[in-house]
């Protein structure tokens, strides 16, 4: 009961990123208390904080319908959940690159360019750092945004990234590990 | 000088707390001497980010150059970090 009781918890939108804060911190609790994660804890943190964190900062003032993100994990399932209906990555990168001329494009940029729908301020990082940890540990991302799919996993240099059916609002982000 | 990290938390995440952490670091940085170091101490730290890397640690990196330390740690998240932040800055961090 205790566990379902987390999980439904765990199933609910943030809308304020200190409230999404407070919950990723419990996400590292967790993990810290199982022995097997010891090792990926604090890269399995900081790649949620990335994505999640994105969510808020390039959407901020903005959020086209429902604000903040949803963030659920199952450790059992060793699965992290995240999900926002923002602008999504084509969208944002547009102000700063007008050329992008499709979600797929979009992804790509985000993954691999240092660059930021806030340019010039300094970001664009994030998405770089979460590559680099899932290519180099035994994690694997699934990232939609739009109708572009990207999946990535442990020792795979190349980005594979696909046009799916159909457009979603806004990103998800599914991490295994 | 030594500042150890830990006393911003034990979870750096986001650009707005590492603003942050900047923000009321800069009395104590006022204080360090011309030709003073400034070493940077991750123990402590569980995890952390670029967000919050790019927010504290590439300002002090643009402000004291070699005089900015980071000391030794094992903690991945701060190696995966500390390489991504050489990239994006340009400069290399020297280590201790």
């Amino acid at each position: 009961m205790h566990s379902f009781i987390e999980v439904l918890h765990s199933f609910i939108i943030y809308a304020i990123s200190a409230v999404f804060q407070t919950k990723l911190m419990k996400l590292q609790s967790s993990l810290l208390q199982s022995p097997q994660f010891s090792k990926l804890v604090s890269l399995i943190v900081a790649v949620t904080g990335e994505i999640g964190n994105n969510s808020f900062d390039h959407n901020l003032g903005k959020w086209p319908d429902v604000p903040g993100i949803f963030f659920g994990y199952d450790l059992n399932k060793r699965l992290i959940v995240l999900a926002d209906r923002g602008l999504g990555i084509l969208e944002t990168l547009s102000r700063v690159r007008p050329e992008l001329k499709n979600h797929v494009e979009a992804l790509r940029v985000a993954f691999t360019e240092i660059i930021s729908g806030r340019d010039p301020e300094r970001r664009g990082n994030g998405l770089k750092f979460v590559r680099e940890v899932i290519t180099e540990n035994p994690m694997s991302l699934f990232f939609r945004s739009g109708d572009a799919e990207l999946r990535l996993q442990e020792g795979e240099s190349e980005l594979s990234i696909t046009r799916a059916e159909a457009d979603i609002c806004g990103c998800l982000a599914i991490i295994k590990f | 000088m030594k500042v150890e990290l830990k006393k911003f938390g034990t979870t750096l995440i986001s650009r707005q707390a590492g603003k942050e952490a900047l923000a009321s670091f800069q009395p104590t940085l006022g204080e360090i001497g011309a030709s003073e170091n400034l070493e940077i101490d991750f123990s402590g730290v569980i995890t952390f980010s670029p967000s919050w890397g790019d927010e504290f640690l590439v300002p002090l990196l643009n402000q004291l150059g070699d005089r900015l330390i980071l000391l030794p740690t094992d903690n991945p998240s701060v190696k995966v970090t500390v390489k991504l932040l050489e990239k994006i800055s340009g400069k290399k961090f020297r280590t201790g």
